[in-house]
């Protein structure tokens, strides 16, 4: 996150708190789509992304002023949405969506030069992942999308999660590995 | 094991997460081991995978719906009895409360709906039993505005917020019902835009509280913080935190609830802290009386400030009872009372915050007084001095008397002997002349004036010194007992002595003594280049240095005079070497601050530093008229020349409080605010 990132939000921040809300809603649309992204592949299920996304926007927006933006927002922000998800996986199971691809319908983008074959291959890639992902368990989902996804860094990771860095290292080659393993499943399922 | 840490050392390596010892072992490794590079390509390709997934997004009017969403929320915080401490890593329930209840299994939420009813209902009998006038011309959805909100455009942003919204959110205290609120807010509303400000502020002044309705409870202060925000409101927020300087800073204040929310806590501290103030003053209106004066004062200070012609800035306050004292008196002088009292430490803040603007006070060089006030603070915590500042606006000659004369009112409780004496003289010297020669204090004060030129024998103006109890005696007898004016213009570097305002002589003269020519302050009419006080400023004069030609004969013969009277160092002589400290003769201010504080009986130090200051300005504005005044008076010469008018800031210690309660200094500090 660049310092001119971080300089904007600041600002926004600023208003936010002087009052304006449209500033605050300025940094909702900043982040709205990558916060979903991250916990619809963490959650893996749209609805449940999108209320704990929204949720955690509210709680930000109630709590901005206990923000002393130490760090940056948006890892404010995940730390919130990411332990609000925890929370809410706590009091239930969450209703996983293997039909992720239906799900995600409209949201990717087509690819005009991909062919009929390559589009349906592409497809079941994505499905493969997807369904790999569901297989682990919340804490190395979330930390693999971290990483790969929003390409956190460990220390980014260590503060949203809120766990040492070396646990950060040790998680995600644990859910690589695991992640590895049920994709080799799911790719030769004979073995 | 061996091999689960290389992976994870791959992995690390992957992400670019190793130091460079690691990494390049890490390199070595893929060098030597096929299995190894093969992982690390399986690794590359998963998190290629991942990489590749659809990015989902969310529908434009997400954030919308998350506005909508969070003011929901923030009105159901409302209804909620205590603001919940939520950190970051908590959760929220985005759902209004209404939905919350609802969601409650049914007899759980039956028995808390049966409930809220009742404690509603009972609320709203005893709100109308304890309020039995009309209500019917209440306002429609109003909040209670909660006291020390200063930033009026959020407030009027909450108000449109919540009056737009249909579900109306109104502040809920545990023991008070809305129409309370209401008839609160109604009183609040009285105050309405029309209301000239300084009828306001003189509204608030009188009696901040109704005699109907003393303070019965925090909605009491909800009405007085209404009144002083809206003095604050016309002066700005640096006026308001001087006014209120205990008010919590706006930040995080940026939503309708939260705001309410901390207006609420605020309103509960400031009940407990108004309770504390009746008990240890026994005095409810004084707080708002001086909220009010404050902030008419900051108007005046204001309009000294932007006055950049220095002309004389038209009253636009006088206390009552210290006006009508200056007119018994018969004094021509103007009393704007800031009657600020705070702690030291407040004060010394509130001094800093308003350093602009009274860096342009030059001419009365308070920011010195910044400085020695806050080092004082800062050296003197635990007696937790208050202060007055004030502004004297009068003519030169009335200065004294009214200095005295406002001295002794601001210390009701142990007014000092000199003090008061002084005051009488001050009175006596203007309203009767002939009183005055047969007052006995006066007569005493007389004998007690320092010995002045044979010219002259004249009090110089100066006021006692705690620290030269022999100024008041005489060195050398008067010769003729009076006490006149000076008719000696501003002694060479007058500006270093300690200048002082003059009495009019004419009360004083006795029988038989030369006519003395109206007196002027400071160096203008000092005869006497004596310093009672033991302070001497160093700070060089530019209007009396224009001067020093005129001065040099009358200085050297005043010097003569005056020698055995004069302290060494504390006269106006040239060879004083020049300091950044004021009052550096005798280190007063320094001393104190090291602990060695004068004796309380005598003038404070403070006093004498602001007093100097005082002098200093009447100094420098009757320099030009002493420079028009010829060095010698003439015989003839009865009709006092005008006199300009003199501004003075005046710092003033109070009393002394025996200490603060522990509550109310935890109450002036923020709370700490919540980890993220």
């Amino acid at each position: 996150m660049s310092r001119a990132v971080e300089k904007d939000d600041s600002l926004l921040i600023e208003h936010a708190l002087e009052g304006d809300a449209a500033s605050f809603g300025l940094i909702v649309s900043k982040y709205q789509d990558r916060l979903f992204n991250s916990l619809f592949h963490s959650l893996g299920c749209r609805e449940e992304a999108e209320d704990v996304a929204q949720e955690a926007f509210v709680a930000a927006y109630v709590k901005l002023s206990s923000f002393k933006q130490n760090s940056a927002f948006y890892t404010w922000l995940y730390r919130i949405a990411f332990n609000t998800a925890i929370s809410r996986r706590r009091k239930k199971r969450p209703n996983r969506s293997v039909d992720s691809q239906k799900e995600l319908t409209g949201s990717e983008p087509i690819d005009p030069g991909d062919t009929p074959e390559g589009a349906l291959e592409r497809s079941e890639r994505i499905d493969q992942v997807q369904t790999a992902l569901q297989q682990l368990g919340d804490e190395q989902r979330s930390i693999l999308v971290l990483r790969e996804m929003e390409d956190c860094s460990y220390e980014e990771i260590s503060s949203i999660l809120e766990i040492p860095v070396g646990t950060v290292r040790s998680r995600l080659h644990r859910a690589r590995a695991q992640l590895r393993d049920e994709l080799k499943k799911i790719l030769q399922p004979n073995q | 094991m061996k091999r689960e840490i290389s992976d994870e050392l791959i992995s690390a390596y992957l992400d670019g997460e190793l130091a460079v010892e690691e990494a390049q072992r890490v390199e070595q490794l893929l060098l030597d081991s096929a299995e190894h590079r093969k992982l690390f390509a399986e690794l590359r390709e998963m998190g290629s995978k991942i990489r590749a997934l659809p990015k989902a997004t969310l529908s434009a009017d997400f954030s919308e719906r998350v506005l909508e969403s969070a003011t929901r929320e923030l009105q159901a915080e409302t209804r909620l009895p205590a603001a919940e401490s939520v950190d970051a890593g908590q959760t929220l329930n985005a759902k209004p409360a209404s939905e919350k209840l609802a969601q409650l299994p049914p007899q759980r939420g039956g028995w808390v709906l049966a409930v809220s009813l009742a404690a509603t209902a009972a609320a709203a009998v005893v709100a109308l039993l304890a309020f039995p006038p009309d209500l019917g011309h209440l306002g429609g959805n109003s909040v209670a505005v909660a006291p020390n909100a200063s930033d009026d455009s959020r407030e009027q942003r909450a108000r449109l917020s919540i009056e737009k919204d249909e579900q109306v959110a109104k502040p809920e205290f545990n023991e008070e019902s809305d129409d309370r609120i209401m008839l609160k807010q109604e009183v609040a509303e009285e105050i309405d835009d029309e209301t000239p400000l300084l009828e306001l502020a003189g509204q608030i002044a009188e009696d901040p509280f109704p005699t109907a309705r003393k303070p019965q409870d925090k909605s009491d202060l909800a009405f007085r913080g209404t009144a002083s925000q809206r003095l604050n409101k016309s002066f700005g927020d640096e006026q308001a935190d001087f006014v209120q300087p205990q008010s919590t800073p706006a930040k995080g204040n940026f939503s309708n609830t939260d705001k309410l929310d901390r207006e609420t806590r605020q309103s509960r501290d400031d009940w407990k802290q108004f309770e504390n103030k009746t008990k240890r003053e026994g005095q409810i209106a004084g707080d708002a009386r001086q909220e009010g004066l404050a902030a008419m004062a900051n108007e005046k200070l204001d309009a000294i400030t932007s006055d950049d012609s220095s002309s004389a800035v038209p009253p636009l306050l006088v206390s009552p009872e210290h006006f009508q004292s200056a007119q018994t008196a018969g004094l021509k002088l103007t009393i704007v009372e800031l009657s600020k009292v705070v702690t030291d430490h407040a004060f010394a803040d509130s001094l800093r915050d308003h350093r602009v603007r009274l860096d342009r006070l030059d001419s009365i060089g308070m920011q010195d007084v910044e400085r020695k006030a806050g080092k004082n603070g800062l050296a003197d915590e635990a007696e937790a001095d208050e202060y007055q500042l004030a502004i004297l606006e009068g003519a030169p000659q009335n200065i004294a008397a009214a200095l005295a004369e406002f001295e002794v009112q601001s210390q009701p409780m142990a007014p000092s002997k000199k003090w008061r004496r002084y005051a009488e003289m001050g009175k006596a010297g203007i309203s009767d002349a002939s009183k005055a020669d047969s007052d006995s204090e006066s007569a005493e004060f007389s004998n007690a004036a320092p010995s002045a030129p044979k010219a002259a024998q004249t009090y110089n103006g100066q006021l006692p010194s705690p620290k030269s109890a022999n100024a008041l005696k005489p060195t050398s007898k008067p010769s003729d007992g009076a006490i006149a004016a000076s008719p000696l213009p501003s002694a060479p570097g007058g500006d270093r002595s300690f200048s002082a305002p003059t009495v009019t002589p004419k009360p004083f003269d006795q029988p038989g003594a030369a006519p003395a020519p109206p007196i002027a302050l400071g160096a203008g009419g000092s005869a006497a280049p004596v310093d009672p006080f033991g302070l001497e400023s160093n700070e060089p004069s530019r209007a009396n240095d224009q001067k020093a030609g005129n001065r040099r004969p009358l200085e050297e013969a005043e010097q003569s005079e005056s020698k055995q009277d004069a302290a060494p160092g504390r006269n106006a002589t040239n060879d004083v070497a020049p300091s950044s400290s004021i009052g550096g003769g005798d280190g007063a201010f320094e001393k104190e601050a090291a602990g060695e504080r004068a004796p309380q009986e005598d003038v404070d130090t403070l006093q004498r530093f602001a007093l100097e200051k005082q002098m200093r300005a009447a100094d420098l504005a009757d320099t030009d008229r002493a420079n028009e005044t010829p060095p010698e008076p003439s015989e003839s010469e009865t009709e006092p020349t005008p006199e300009p008018t003199v501004r003075l800031l005046v710092l003033i210690r109070r009393k002394q409080v025996a200490s603060i309660p522990a509550a109310d200094a935890a109450e002036s500090t923020e709370a700490p605010a919540k980890p993220e």
